[in-house]
């Protein structure tokens, strides 16, 4: 068919549906039909590959839905307000917590690095034949490893809450003044699936030589110094006591 | 192939087009039909339902030599939709085609 | 005293787990930690042989033990990828590693406790390369029963270097490879007028002992490599 017989059975098929903005749709058709033109295509080849115009009008004829405004925008900000301080808390007391666990694992390095090189920091650590330390140096860098993990894992769950309850604040602002929602965010931590598996077999080959060395180094210690509470035969809590 | 299923896919593929820059609608239509085999006119029904789901805006820019066109836009919804959308059917489809290959190789 | 036993047999365990793990990786990624691994060795005791004894202790120090020599050979070896020698360098490997950390576990306390953990980390990490690279080895590759009295060649060679160069290292009498050659067990233990039955006897259990672990080296690898590639692709060429 024509150029022109197309449009008018697009025109008609669309008024016949009460289609709004059936101006604006015809006038994408025609700057279609111009450009295919200018390229050198003929009308009927042009409106062949449209299609018909019937089943095109039917595509148009979707039911809009209007969003109805909210009058109540005021309380919902002052609701939000006292969720915000509530939550607001609530992050800072995660926070510290994954700040503990770095301490932690960073404290275990340097227990590790000095039982290693036979270090004695301010004679904090107590005296003990070098290899029942490197044995427990070696129980200790794996804890490291395995609370560096905990760390990562933690960090990118608290990320992932912050983002989370972010998107809940705009979608509740949203729906309050009747603007588009966003899909809401899961709060698992979203990390590739390689990382995930680095993490998990990280954590576990971690955790067995913990677990292995530190029972390892208590059988050492006691065998070495001949009791079963070798820190009372080497004195280290400054209590020599009876053997 | 169904065409419910297509008409599917033919949307994600417009959310990947605009994705990647703002284009008109003739452009998504042309490009469309050389990579995919769609009737061109189906095209606009699609941009303007996507666009009252909310995930593209329009915005009209001049043009040198002629009226101005009507640009489409990926809003912040229409990203995350993308996002999802697009990882879920590579993911679909990689699955279908291990499904289809095998069985094609079990017949050897 | 005794944390050295546990930590050579949580080094020991280790190195196992790691080798059985990278035996099952590509055959580009083996060749690399294999390379880097042997180029540090190899490095390392040039350093200390060359540099550190001479120059900074003033003893010269040739490397006569089993286990120094095959500090060298092992590299070697597996540096310049003579597919033929393969078989003696995972030998003198696996049981110049085996052997040391045996020792280690089960005695190692009393024995070297006494001694700077510098030291004992050092030769930890020696004899654990080595062991580790005679692990991949013996396991990714198929070797050649005919090659067998190249290792028994390779065993004697070393013994005969180690007795010609006696007079030039001190302290020889402690190193046990002289604490084999010399017999020292027979003569402390057992009285003088059975020496002519004991020494004689003593010299072919040693013998018969090296014979079995190459065999026993051969049989290993077979299964070991049957384990983990598909099918056997080499057969041995005769002419080579």
């Amino acid at each position: 068919m024509t150029k022109n017989e197309f449009m008018i059975q697009l025109s008609g098929e669309l008024h016949k549906r009460n289609v709004l903005d059936a101006a604006d749709i015809i006038e994408e058709y025609e700057q279609h039909f111009a450009f295919k033109l200018a390229d050198g295509y003929s009308e009927e080849e042009i409106a062949a590959k449209l299609g018909n115009p019937v089943a095109l009008a039917i595509q148009f004829d979707e039911p809009d839905v209007k969003k109805q405004k909210s009058g109540s925008r005021p309380f919902v900000i002052a609701g939000l307000c006292g969720v915000d301080l509530f939550a607001g808390l609530f992050f800072i007391l995660l926070a510290a917590w994954g700040l503990v666990m770095a301490m932690v694992s960073l404290a275990s390095a340097t227990l590790t690095v000095c039982l290693f090189g036979g270090l004695n920091l301010y004679n904090l650590i107590p005296t003990m034949p070098y290899w029942c330390g490197a044995i427990l140096a070696l129980s200790f860098a794996a804890l490291t490893v395995l609370l560096a993990v905990g760390c990562v894992y933690f960090a990118a769950f608290l990320r992932q809450l912050v983002r989370s309850f972010g998107r809940f604040q705009h979608n509740v602002l949203a729906g309050a003044s009747g603007k588009a929602m966003l899909p809401s965010l899961t709060i698992s931590p979203q990390l590739s699936p390689a990382g995930k598996r680095r993490l998990r077999s990280a954590a576990l080959v971690s955790l067995a030589l913990f677990a292995a060395c530190f029972v390892l180094s208590y059988f050492v210690c006691s065998v070495s110094a001949g009791s079963l509470e070798f820190w009372h035969t080497w004195g280290w809590f400054g209590y020599t006591g009876l053997n | 192939m169904n065409t419910q299923y297509k008409k599917g896919v033919v949307e994600l593929c417009v959310l990947s087009l605009l994705h990647q820059r703002d284009c008109y609608g003739y452009e998504i239509s042309d490009v469309l039909s050389k990579h995919i085999d769609i009737a061109d006119g189906t095209v606009y029904p699609l941009l303007r339902k996507l666009k009252a789901d909310g995930l593209l805006t329009t915005y009209l820019q001049e043009e040198s030599g002629g009226p101005p066109r009507k640009y489409y836009k990926l809003t912040e919804l229409g990203r995350e939709t993308y996002q999802n959308d697009r990882a879920e059917y590579l993911r679909f489809a990689q699955s279908v085609r291990k499904l289809l290959e095998d069985e094609s190789d079990d017949k050897e | 005293m005794y944390g050295l036993n546990a930590v050579a047999l949580v080094f020991f365990g280790c190195i196992n787990v790691l080798a059985y793990h990278l035996c099952k990786c590509q055959e580009s990624k083996r060749k690399k930690v294999i390379f880097a691994l042997c180029a540090v060795l190899l490095v390392c005791n040039l350093l200390r042989y060359c540099i550190v004894y001479p120059l900074i202790q003033g003893v010269v120090v040739p490397p006569v033990e089993f286990s120094a020599v095959a500090y060298f050979v092992v590299p070697v070896i597996l540096l310049a990828s003579k597919k033929r020698m393969h078989s003696w360098a995972a030998y003198s490997g696996l049981m110049a590693g085996f052997f040391y950390y045996m020792a280690m576990i089960i005695a190692g306390g009393p024995l070297y406790a006494a001694e700077a953990p510098a030291d004992i980390y050092l030769s930890m990490f020696c004899h654990g390369a080595i062991y580790f690279c005679g692990f991949l080895t013996i396991a990714t590759e198929a070797f050649c029963k005919r090659d067998a009295p190249k290792l028994v060649l390779g065993v004697a060679l070393v013994a005969a270097r180690a007795a010609v160069l006696r007079p030039f290292v001190t302290g020889g009498n402690r190193l046990l490879i002289y604490i084999l050659l010399d017999a020292t067990v027979i003569r402390q233990l057992l009285p003088q007028n059975v020496w002519t039955l004991a020494l004689p006897a003593y010299y072919i259990v040693i013998a018969a002992f090296v014979l079995l672990t190459i065999r026993g080296f051969y049989r290993r690898n077979q299964k070991q490599y049957r384990k983990f590639s598909s099918k056997y692709k080499k057969r041995c060429n005769p002419f080579y």
